[in-house]
């Protein structure tokens, strides 16, 4: 006997439905994937009622988790970072990332979380050659963000209305600026930047 | 006061897994704003304690439920969980003997409302001291 019933409302009324679902990962890409869809004719409810995606969808994760560190670890190479010396700073057993990039290893979530972090923030890796020291990681990060933060910023004086201050801590100091630019036609436009600069010297 | 006793459904979610069922676009946003990507996460965080400061908001019959003779409730609470304030709806229904997931999304009342939950938890002060 078909035992079938809607979980919601106990109806046996189900119609059953493909329907496709995009599964992403960061750095990994997509995959669109067809998954059941149980729809209650009485109660309208609609899902996986029993359990027939999980091990699809769980596959399709687990492979472009895989395809995330794979381009990851392509990424670092062309940027020749080399794997010993993030093995080294990260303090992880040399080879660990060829192994993963070779499939010869799955790397634990722990080590896909890792990775994403570093594509993402690489002044990680100095903060971590810096035993992971406060007041180093933060002149490290802010110098990443000025960095960052520098091209942005057009230093032609002429075209700039400019406002700024200063916190400082005995230790510390906090230079911001404020910028109003202004567009070619020397009208006031909607841009504004702000600078952070520190110095714990 | 809930109509449920929440350790019951938490306990569900840890021993009675075919029993607990997330319906309608549960697992959908339970991805897309939790990461929590199939139905075992989700149950696995549900169990793991993860709904933190969990909040009861009220209970209200089931709109859908097509026997109006055996009202069925729905116990709807706000959780947070690290920066996110979420909201869960579930409910049992006694015939078929499952419990339904009927919501699991952020909460439309984030920013202040999450800003007290984490006061209330002394996660506010903790991240500011810290550094100090």
């Amino acid at each position: 006997m078909n035992k079938q019933r809607c979980p919601a409302c106990g109806s046996i009324d189900i119609i059953e439905e493909k329907k496709s679902i995009l599964i992403k990962e960061p750095f990994g890409g997509q995959d669109n994937i067809e998954i059941h869809e149980n729809i209650c004719s009485i109660c309208g409810s609609r899902g996986d009622f029993f359990n027939q995606n999980e091990t699809l969808i769980d596959e399709t994760i687990k492979k472009l988790k895989q395809k995330s560190i794979e381009n990851i670890l392509n990424y670092f190479i062309d940027s020749k970072m080399s794997m010993s010396s993030i093995e080294r700073a990260l303090e992880i057993p040399q080879r660990t990332l060829t192994k993963w990039k070779n499939r010869t290893n799955a790397p634990s979530s722990a080590g896909i979380a890792l990775m994403r972090f570093i594509k993402l923030f690489p002044w990680l890796l100095e903060v971590s050659e810096n035993k992971y020291d406060y007041s180093e990681a933060q002149k490290i990060h802010i110098n990443a963000a000025i960095q960052k933060l520098l091209p942005e910023i057009d230093f032609c004086k002429e075209i700039f209305v400019e406002a700024g201050g200063m916190v400082a801590t005995s230790g510390s100091a906090l230079l911001y600026k404020y910028y109003e630019k202004r567009n070619i036609n020397n009208q006031e436009k909607v841009f504004n930047v702000v600078t952070l600069v520190t110095s714990t010297e | 006061m809930s109509y449920y006793r929440y350790t019951d459904f938490k306990k569900a979610c840890e021993n009675d897994r075919d029993n607990v069922i997330p319906i309608n676009n549960v697992l959908e946003n339970a991805r897309n704003d939790f990461n929590l990507n199939t139905k075992s996460q989700l149950l696995d965080f549900i169990q793991n304690d993860g709904l933190e400061n969990l909040t009861f908001i009220n209970t209200k019959d089931w709109e859908n439920n097509p026997n109006k003779d055996k009202p069925i409730k729905v116990d709807a609470y706000e959780f947070t969980s690290m920066y996110k304030l979420g909201y869960i709806a579930f409910m049992h229904n006694d015939e078929t003997n499952k419990w339904l997931i009927k919501s699991f999304h952020l909460s439309s009342n984030r920013n202040i409302a999450i800003y007290f939950a984490m006061e209330k938890a002394g996660l506010i002060n903790k991240l500011e001291e810290e550094h100090e």
